[in-house]
């Protein structure tokens, strides 16, 4: 689990089916204070963000399963971060 | 599994499902000297973790499956102890303790 912000989006027309209708977002990899401090990458939107959002994703094998139908994704996103309250 | 410092916690209303009524905290890898390394991540709090304690984080989705009671779930990160002592031993015959990491 890691803090990301979201920073894009992609676009595909041809892809599997269970990717049908799933927000596939890029995402720059965070520390609990927004900063940057990792690689971008594409993760699929399980709870419905927006640009710019503060966002923590799931990844490896659960991250499908966020889904019922289980879409061949490696990197979900699964929460969006109102605040941190860190010491 | 990894030791980490919480160093704080996070609100969030929008989540899926399988969060609700967890709670999420920050922690802060540390290496074998207690320093910070890497970068801060959020984890699913299981055992009343609070912030400055030195922590035992498990990254694999079935032992969050267990811990949580659900099967499929989107969760791969949580808290799973306290830590109140790791004692890393060193020297040729290692038998000279040297402070890991104490909670």
């Amino acid at each position: 689990m890691d803090f990301g912000r979201v920073v894009g989006k992609v676009v595909c027309t041809i892809k599997d089916p269970k990717l049908e209708n799933l927000p596939l977002l890029i995402v720059e990899g965070c520390d609990h204070s927004g900063k940057a401090a990792g690689p971008r990458f594409v993760a699929a939107d399980a709870i419905g963000v927006g640009q710019g959002e503060f966002v923590w994703y799931e990844t490896s094998g659960e991250a499908p399963l966020a889904w019922e139908r289980l879409p061949p994704v490696d990197a979900s996103i699964v929460g969006i971060v109102d605040s941190v309250e860190a010491s | 599994m990894k030791l980490g410092r919480v160093i704080g916690s996070v609100e969030a209303t929008i989540k899926h499902p399988c969060y609700q009524n967890t709670k999420l905290m920050v922690v802060q890898p540390l290496d074998q000297h207690q320093q910070p390394k890497g970068r801060s991540h959020p984890a699913i709090d299981t055992v009343g973790a609070g912030p400055g304690d030195i922590v035992l984080v498990v990254e694999e989705g079935k032992a969050a499956q267990q811990m949580m009671g659900q099967k499929r779930i989107p969760v791969r990160t949580l808290i799973v102890g306290i830590v109140d002592a790791a004692v890393l031993m060193v020297g040729e015959r290692h038998n000279e303790p040297g402070a890991l990491a104490t909670g």
